[in-house]
C-alpha cells in the first residue's frame, strides 16, 4: 500500500543535505539515543548517581570531573541532565502517539464524510480549543495532583484536538482530488478509499506537525515541572532543575543555565527537524532532487537572421532560466519580424517558449532567474533588452499592450471594471498632454471604449466588479484596458483559451475588427492551429524554444515545409474533414533542460539525417516569404557551425 | 440560509447503442460532465431511471451497484489529480480488480499497460515520473482493466498537448475496436468529437437540444443553438468559408434558468411560444431528433 524503501532514502538524503535540518537530525537522534541508553541500563551507566545526595561535594564549580558543577545536594549536574532525558521523551511520546492516532482517524473521518459526524466532532474540538492549551493542562494537572502520570493525562486531553483539526483540513482537500472519484468509480468501498488513499496522503503533514509537537510537549512538560506540578524530587527533570537552582542565577550561573540550555537545544532540534521534514516532503523539491542531474551543455551559437520588421524585429534571441533542477533553455535563437497592420500568429505546444517570448517583448521576464544570453528585440528602433525599467514603463501599456489568458486573475477583484479601464485611459490622456483630466472626460472616454468592444450598457457595467461579469465580458474589459492607450502593438497570449467556443468566436471577431479600425499590429500567441487559421496573416511555428517555420498563413497550411508543422497539421481533427485519418507525431515534446542536440525535432522526425543531430538548422527562405529551418531544404555547403 | 438548487441535468432522455461512440457536446455549465457522472451513478439522480444492459441502476443498493461498476468505467480530464501521488502505478491499476473481487496478478497489470502503449517496468513507478500523456494512458488502462462494456470519457484529451492528443485519440479508437467498447465521449471540442463519434448529442443548460449522427449534425444542424455552435468552431483551414451565426447575450445561470425554452433569450428565431413552453425532443428523420418549436 505505502512502500517505504526508495522514498524514505530520498527523504533522508534531502534532510542531510540541508544544513539546518541535519543539525536537527543530530540533536534529536542523540537525545533519543541517550534516552534509550538510560532507560535500558539505568542510572548505573552514568558517572555519578543523579539521585543520591553527597553534601560534601555540594555547589562545586565546573571542572573536569563535573563539567557543569554540582548542585546544593552535591549531585553532578551533567549526570542529572542526562538522567532526565528519558522522562520528557516518554511524556512527549505518550502524549503524541495517542493524540496523533485518535486525532488523525477522527479528523479524517470527520472531514471525509462531513455532515452530522463532522458537525459533532468539530463542536467538541471547538470547546477544547477555546481554552489556551497550557492553562487547561495546568488546571487539569493541578486538579489531579502533581505527578508525572497526571502531567501526561493533562497534556493528552489538551493535545488531541489539534490533530483532529489538522487531519480534517487535509482530508477535506484530499477528497476533492479526482483520484478519489476514480477509486469510487472503480467500485471501491468508502472504507477502502480511506485506508488506501486518504490516510496515506494525510500522513506527511501529520508527521511534520508531530515532529514539531514533540518539541512543544517537551517544553510544556518542563513548564509544568518548573511550576512544581510534574516530576517530584528527587527525580531529575530539566524544568524542575531550573526552578530549584534559579536562586543561584547571579553567583553560580551554570547551575540554572545548564538545564535551561538543554531544554532550548532539544526543542530547537525538533523544530529544525520538523522544518527539514516539511521541506523534504514538498513534492516540487523532491522532484528536483529526483530529476536526473543534467549535464550543463554549452549553449550553442544560434545563427541570427536580421530581417527588419516595421514594428518589431527579434533576432537570435536566447533566454535561459537558472533553476535548482538545471538550466532551462526557454528561447534558443528566435528570429521573427512584425510589420504594421498585420497579425502574426505564434503557434507551438507547451514548452515551445511562445508565452515567454511575448513577455520578453515587454521586458516582463524577471531577471534573475531569467537571463538573456544573446540576441536583440527591436521595437520601433529601441532595443528592449537594454532599456531601463523607467523607459520600459513608458512603452508598456502605452505603445505596447498585452492581454492574457485568464481575465479573472488579470483584473483586480476589489476595483470596479470602470476604475480599471479609467486607469489606462488616464495614462493615454497624460501622454496627450492632459495631466489632470476631469472625471467627466475620463468617464466619457471609458464609455466610448466600452462601446467599441461591444459591451452592452456601458454605464451600468462600469460600476460592476469583475466577479459579477462572465468570462467573455471580462475578456472584453481586458481588451478595452489594452486598447485604451491606443497601442501600436498588441500582444495577445492565448486570450480565448479559457472561453467557450461561441464566446471565443465573438472575441476573435472583435480583435480582428479592432485591428482593422486602429491599424495596430498583433502578436497572437496560441497552441490552437484552428485559431491561427482564423486570425493570422503570417504564422511563426515554434518548437523547443526555436522558430522552425514561418510564412503567410495559407502557405503554412496548404504547403507546410517543416516535418513538425506537417506532422502537427496531420494530427489535428477538423469538422471540415470528418473522420479523416489523423496520424499522430511519435514521441514526446522535449525537456527544456536537456533538449536534443542539433535540430530539437530530430528524435521525432521521420526524415532525420545524421546531420540533424549535430547541427542546428538555419532559417532559409524557400519560397516567397516562406522560411523554414530544416536541413532537408538547406543550400549546398552553407552551414554555420 | 436558502438552499440553491442547480438544475444541472433536467429531463434528459438518452440512449446509447452498444458498440457506438456517442459524443456529448456543450459549453461550460451545460451539464455534460454531470450527466456523464450521473449515468454511472457517481452522482445519484434526483429523479428518473437509468437502465444499463437491461438493469435498472437507480433501484440497486450499494452492493449491487458496486458489482455493476465492473462493466461501466470512466476516464477523467485531469491527468494530474486523477492519480494518487503516493501510490505506485500497479496498485492504482489493481483497484478496479480488487473492487470487483477479481484476482490481481502482475501479468494482468503488465498486459493492460502494454495495451495502452506503456511497458511493464512502469508498474513500480510513481505518477510524478510520467508526463501528462502517459498518465492519461494509465487512466485509460485503469478504466479498461475489468473489460467493461461502457466507458465514459470526460474530456480525456483537453488537458494534453496537440501532438499527444492525437496519440491518445487513436489509442481510444483502437481499444474500442479491440475490446468492443461503447463510449460516451464528453467534450467541448467539436473538432475532436467529429473525429471520434458516430452520433452526437448537443446539450444546453441541462437539456439535450439535438441528437443526430455526426455527418447530419455538421452538415445540417437544425436547432438554432447547434447552428451557432457549429458555425463558431474555428477550423484549421484558412480557406474554410462559412457564414457565422451570431449569438446574443451572455451564458445563463443554471440556478435560475430562463422560462420556457432555455435558449429563447439568446435565440435569433425566438417566437412567443418559446417564452412560456418547453419544447420536447421530436424525431425528424431516422436518426435526427431536435427539441425546438421551429420544427413540428
Amino acid at each position: 500500500m505505502f512502500n517505504f524503501n526508495n522514498e524514505t532514502i530520498v527523504t533522508l538524503k534531502i534532510l542531510v543535505k540541508n544544513k539546518l535540518s541535519f543539525i536537527g537530525l543530530i540533536i534529536t537522534s542523540s537525545f533519543i539515543l541517550l534516552s534509550l541508553i538510560i532507560t535500558i541500563f539505568g542510572y548505573s551507566i552514568l558517572p555519578y548517581n543523579p539521585i543520591e545526595s553527597n553534601l560534601s561535594e555540594a555547589l562545586l564549580p565546573p571542572s573536569w570531573n563535573h563539567p557543569f558543577g554540582t548542585d546544593d545536594l552535591g549531585r553532578d549536574v551533567l549526570s542529572r541532565i542526562i538522567a532526565a532525558a528519558p522522562l520528557d521523551l516518554q511524556i512527549a511520546l505518550i502524549v503524541v502517539i495517542p493524540s496523533t492516532v485518535i486525532g488523525t482517524i477522527l479528523g479524517a473521518l470527520s472531514g471525509y464524510f462531513g455532515g452530522k459526524l463532522d458537525e459533532f466532532v468539530m463542536r467538541i474540538t471547538d470547546i477544547f480549543l477555546a481554552f489556551p492549551g497550557l492553562i487547561l493542562a495546568l488546571a487539569v494537572a493541578a486538579t489531579l495532583g502533581p505527578s508525572i502520570t497526571n502531567t501526561m493525562i493533562a497534556l493528552m486531553i489538551v493535545w488531541w484536538p489539534y490533530y483532529t483539526r489538522l487531519a480534517r483540513g487535509e482530508a477535506l482537500s484530499i477528497k476533492e482530488n479526482q483520484y478519489i472519484e476514480a477509486s469510487r468509480a472503480a467500485g471501491l468501498k468508502e472504507i477502502s478509499i480511506i485506508t488506501r488513499h486518504v490516510l496515506p496522503n494525510l500522513i506527511v503533514p501529520i508527521v511534520v506537525y508531530a515532529t514539531f509537537d514533540l518539541g512543544r510537549i517537551i517544553l510544556a512538560a518542563t513548564v509544568l515541572s518548573y511550576i512544581g506540578l510534574g516530576a517530584q524530587p528527587p527525580t531529575p527533570e530539566w524544568g524542575r532543575m531550573v526552578s530549584e537552582t534559579q536562586g543561584h542565577l547571579f553567583n553560580r550561573w551554570w547551575l540554572p543555565l545548564a538545564p535551561a540550555a538543554t531544554i532550548l537545544l532539544v526543542v530547537l532540534g525538533f523544530n529544525l527537524l520538523g522544518d527539514g521534514l516539511r521541506d523534504a516532503y514538498d513534492p516540487k523539491l523532491r522532484q528536483i532532487y529526483l530529476a536526473k542531474k543534467e549535464v550543463e551543455e554549452g549553449i550553442q551559437k544560434i545563427p541570427m537572421k536580421e530581417i527588419k520588421g516595421e514594428v518589431l524585429t527579434i533576432s537570435g534571441l536566447q533566454l535561459i532560466f537558472k533553476t535548482p533542477g538545471g538550466i532551462i533553455k526557454a528561447l534558443d535563437g528566435v528570429n521573427l519580424w512584425l510589420n504594421r497592420n498585420e497579425v502574426l500568429g505564434i503557434v507551438g505546444e507547451s514548452g515551445a517558449g511562445k508565452s515567454v517570448l511575448g513577455l520578453s517583448v515587454l521586458g516582463l521576464v524577471p531577471r534573475p532567474p531569467g537571463k538573456y544570453l544573446g540576441g536583440s528585440i527591436k521595437f520601433q528602433d529601441k532595443e528592449i533588452l537594454s532599456l531601463s525599467e523607467k523607459e520600459l514603463t513608458n512603452i508598456r501599456g502605452t505603445k505596447v499592450s498585452i492581454i492574457f489568458q485568464d481575465p479573472s486573475t488579470a483584473l483586480n477583484p476589489v476595483l470596479t471594471v470602470g476604475d480599471q479601464v479609467a486607469e489606462a485611459v488616464k495614462v493615454r490622456l497624460k501622454r496627450e498632454g492632459l495631466k489632470r483630466p476631469s472625471k467627466d472626460i475620463v468617464k466619457k472616454e471609458v464609455i466610448k471604449i466600452l462601446n467599441e468592444v461591444k459591451l452592452p450598457t456601458p454605464e451600468m457595467i462600469m460600476k460592476m466588479y469583475p466577479h459579477e461579469l462572465s468570462g467573455g465580458m471580462k475578456q472584453r474589459i481586458m481588451l478595452s484596458i489594452a486598447l485604451a492607450t491606443k497601442p501600436v502593438l498588441l500582444i495577445a497570449d492565448e486570450p480565448t483559451t479559457a472561453l467557450d467556443v461561441t464566446t471565443q468566436a465573438q472575441i476573435l471577431q472583435l480583435i480582428i475588427d479592432m485591428m482593422r479600425e486602429r491599424g495596430m499590429s498583433i502578436l497572437y500567441i496560441t497552441h490552437d492551429f484552428s485559431i491561427i487559421a482564423e486570425i493570422a496573416d503570417r504564422v511563426v511555428v515554434m518548437y523547443a524554444g526555436q522558430v522552425v517555420e514561418s510564412g503567410p498563413v495559407r502557405s503554412i497550411f496548404k504547403k507546410p515545409l517543416h516535418p513538425y508543422t506537417q506532422g502537427l497539421l496531420n494530427s489535428i481533427p477538423s469538422l471540415s474533414k470528418i473522420k479523416k485519418e489523423i496520424t499522430p507525431l511519435i514521441g514526446f515534446p522535449p525537456s527544456p533542460i536537456n533538449p536534443p542536440s542539433g535540430c530539437r525535432f530530430h528524435p521525432r522526425c521521420p526524415y532525420a539525417m545524421t546531420k540533424c543531430s549535430k547541427i542546428i538548422p538555419e532559417l532559409h527562405e524557400i519560397e516567397k516569404e516562406h522560411w523554414v529551418a530544416c536541413h532537408l531544404y538547406s543550400k549546398e555547403g552553407g552551414f554555420i557551425e | 440560509m436558502r438552499k440553491l438548487i442547480v438544475h444541472a441535468v433536467d429531463g434528459v432522455d438518452l440512449n446509447i447503442v452498444e458498440g457506438e461512440t456517442l459524443g456529448l457536446v456543450g459549453e461550460s455549465g451545460c451539464g455534460k460532465s454531470t450527466l456523464g457522472r450521473t449515468i454511472l451513478m457517481l452522482i445519484p439522480p434526483t429523479k428518473g431511471s437509468i437502465i444499463f444492459d437491461g438493469k435498472e441502476l437507480t433501484k440497486m443498493n450499494k452492493e449491487e451497484l458496486r458489482k455493476m461498476r465492473k462493466y461501466m468505467q470512466i476516464v477523467f480530464q485531469d491527468p494530474f489529480s486523477s492519480l494518487d501521488p503516493r501510490m505506485r502505478i500497479k496498485n492504482q491499476l489493481a483497484e478496479p480488480l480488487i473492487a470487483c473481487g477479481e484476482p490481481v496478478n502482475d501479468a494482468k497489470l503488465a498486459e493492460v499497460l502494454e495495451v495502452v502503449g506503456l511497458n511493464r517496468e512502469h508498474l513500480d513507478r510513481f505518477p510524478h515520473e510520467f508526463s501528462g500523456g502517459q498518465r492519461q494512458r494509465i487512466n485509460i488502462a485503469r478504466a479498461i482493466i475489468t473489460k467493461p462494456k461502457l466507458v465514459v470519457l470526460d474530456e480525456p484529451t483537453s488537458a494534453l498537448d496537440v501532438s499527444i492528443q492525437a496519440q491518445v485519440l487513436n489509442l481510444l479508437k483502437k481499444l474500442q475496436q479491440d475490446f468492443k467498447l461503447t463510449y460516451l465521449f464528453i467534450t467541448h471540442n467539436i473538432n475532436v468529437v467529429s473525429y471520434m463519434s458516430d452520433r452526437v448529442a448537443v446539450m444546453y443548460l441541462g437539456k439535450i437540444v439535438e441528437i443526430s449522427d455526426i455527418y447530419e449534425i455538421i452538415s445540417n444542424p437544425l436547432h438554432p443553438y447547434t447552428k451557432i455552435l457549429i458555425s463558431s468552431v474555428p477550423v484549421p483551414d484558412p480557406d474554410f468559408k462559412r457564414i457565422r451565426e451570431g449569438i446574443k447575450g451572455e451564458p445563463p445561470s443554471p440556478i435560475n434558468p430562463p422560462s420556457g425554452c432555455r435558449f429563447h433569450p439568446r435565440c435569433p428565431y425566438a417566437m412567443d411560444i418559446c417564452k412560456n413552453n418547453e419544447p420536447q425532443l421530436i424525431s425528424i428523420g431516422k436518426t435526427h431528433s431536435v427539441s425546438c418549436f421551429l420544427y413540428k
